[in-house]
């Protein structure tokens, strides 16, 4: 009979640690709802530091196993399969929203025959059976999902979708376990003949941000020069919609939206954007939205707290004149 | 060397947003990206292209644009006992479909457009047993045989890496253009589709559609996830216009 709650971590501590808090907030939620323990399991090079940390967060137990786990999907696999069929048998196994978890994840559902629901934006618990909520068809419409003839329920949960706040428990007993990896040798299959580390690629968490400004397509490269400006006087990130990506105006790792990243700032500013699903779903949790569109009837208008009806490029140089006239007086 | 490209029929209104056209159907996006990559190694690394599709028989008309873009040969998995079918049935009605094609290299899109799961490749791959590389932005020259070598563009860096064969390989990116010349799509539409079914995999329907799928949808809404708001609403750029919108920027800052 399968039981319990399985967290597994994403081993690249550094850029996802956040996004491995929130996986465990949300595994401490369930669990005060329906009593099951939670297992984490971390493959990453630091588990000792690691596990310092961790383990006042309310887990029941961490498993630590050191593989190349941020090289070579396989050996993380193998460590999430060996967990699963011979240690706990869980109920529910929540995976982190990154390219090598979504890989991991899906070679375990094969590998186990259990059941796999990407990117999921919730998590229930009801009637003894996990309900995973995704969207689907361009964030039009909403499905709920349940598992059926497994025992085992995987998920891959999209990130900054979870408000729960992280408690400490000091009493709590959280046992470490270290875990010997049974599989064998494996064969290599890939050779890196140069790398070429580029700095304009790295990744930026636009999670983070306090205040950000959204473009969309609305906006040319005129009106986009004068955003970028009042970007960098102001120290605001810029974000996008999917077609500024596909143009190669902006990196995807800006694009916020269905298939982009989930973003809950205080205030963004939405500059030409129409306000299509697949974007807007992204900046649900957003405190304020002040939109900035020429077209009166931008869908856009009905989901923002301010909507200025206004060419963009104009918009962004009156706020330069200002920020320019607020240093003459400073 | 014979390969495979997997592809899907997805919605036309999820690819073009501003098309009001109901009921249409393209090639997902991703797919064609994966598709015209492919098709640039065609003559250097002397490939015999076939383009493999799990969907209904209305998918045949689309499908041959595959043809347009450059594959030599397109196969149609289609049966009622393949429809309703999650992630992992859909990976084992592909990964059979493979297997009766008998090749060892792989090509799929970074994700379908329509469900965004991106779940079908690892799956594939596992149960076919094949390396899997993901992230792919193009093929390169080979140097060695019986392994390709692909530009992979990762988080932050780009790499060139051998993969050995046999592999799955998925790509990173979109593609919007198609660039079909009419007279290829006229050439096209004269090729014909194989189509295959359950029978011709030698399945049965326990394991494939709904009876093979893990997970079932209980509900499905329409109700949008996001809430409407009331906006106040400035149509001109007045002083009062800015200054609401930079004193809300001080605020939040």
């Amino acid at each position: 009979m399968a039981d319990g709650i399985l967290v597994v971590l994403e081993p690249r501590v550094n850029r996802y640690h956040k996004v491995n808090l929130q996986l465990i907030g949300e595994a401490v939620y369930l669990a005060g709802k329906n009593g099951q323990k939670i297992t984490v399991l971390y493959t990453g090079e630091q588990a000792e530091e690691y596990y310092v940390e961790l383990s006042r967060y309310g887990m029941n137990r961490l498993i630590c196993t050191k593989t190349s786990a941020a090289n070579d999907y396989r050996s993380f696999s193998e460590a999430v399969i060996q967990v699963i069929e011979k240690r706990i048998m869980p109920k529910l196994v929540i995976f982190p929203d990154s390219d090598l978890c979504r890989l991991v994840a899906s070679i375990t559902t094969t590998r186990l025959g259990c059941a796999l629901t990407a990117e999921c934006i919730e998590l229930r618990y009801e009637e003894g059976d996990y309900i995973f909520v995704r969207t689907a068809l361009g964030a039009s419409c909403i499905a709920e999902i349940k598992a059926m003839n497994c025992d085992t329920a995987i998920c891959t949960v999209k990130n900054n979708v979870f408000q729960g706040e992280l408690q400490i428990y000091e009493n709590k007993e959280c046992v470490l376990e270290w875990m010997e990896q049974e599989h064998g040798e494996i064969d290599v299959y890939y050779q890196v003949v140069q790398e070429k580390v580029l700095e304009h690629l790295k990744t930026m968490d636009i999670g983070e941000e306090r205040v950000l400004i959204g473009i969309g397509r609305g906006v040319d490269s005129a009106a986009l020069e004068v955003i970028q400006e009042v970007s960098k006087r102001l120290k605001i990130e810029l974000a996008c919609t999917r077609p500024l990506v596909e143009s190669q105006v902006m990196p995807r790792c800006r694009q916020i939206g269905q298939s982009g990243a989930n973003v809950k700032p205080a205030l963004y500013i939405a500059v030409g954007i129409s306000g299509a699903s697949q974007h807007i779903v992204g900046v649900r949790d957003a405190k304020k939205i002040i939109a900035i569109n020429k077209d009166r009837n931008a869908p856009i208008f009905q989901v923002c707290d301010i909507g200025i009806v206004a060419d963009a490029k104009r918009v962004f140089t009156e706020v330069l004149n200002y920020l320019s006239s607020q240093e003459v007086t400073l | 060397m014979n390969v495979v490209v997997c592809v899907k029929v997805v919605p036309t209104h999820l690819v073009n947003t501003d098309t009001e056209e109901n009921g249409g159907m393209v090639l997902n996006p991703y797919d064609v990206y994966a598709l015209q990559k492919v098709v640039e190694r065609k003559t250097d690394l002397d490939l015999y292209i076939t383009c493999l599709c799990m969907g209904p028989v209305s998918a045949e008309s689309v499908l041959k644009r595959c043809y347009a873009l450059g594959a030599d040969k397109v196969v149609l998995v289609s049966d009622r006992l393949f429809a309703g079918a999650d992630t992992y049935a859909t990976s084992k009605v592909i990964s059979e479909a493979i297997k009766k094609l008998d090749y060892n290299l792989v090509f799929c899109g970074n994700v379908a457009i329509d469900g965004e799961t991106g779940q079908v490749v690892g799956g594939v791959a596992e149960r076919l047993s094949f390396f899997c590389m993901t992230k792919v932005e193009r093929l390169l020259e080979n140097q060695k045989k019986e392994w390709i070598r692909v530009k992979v563009l990762d988080d932050d860096s780009e790499k060139i890496v051998d993969v050995k064969l046999p592999a799955v390989i998925s790509f990173s990116d979109l593609s919007m253009n198609e660039n079909i010349s009419l007279l290829k799509l006229k050439q096209a539409k004269r090729k014909e589709i194989i189509q295959w079914n359950a029978d011709d995999l030698e399945m049965d329907g326990s394991d494939c559609g709904q009876k093979g799928s893990k997970t079932k949808v209980v509900s499905s809404t329409n109700k949008s996830l996001v809430k409407n708001r009331t906006p106040m609403m400035r149509e001109e750029i007045t002083n009062d216009t800015m200054s609401l919108l930079m004193q809300q920027i001080y605020q939040n800052l």
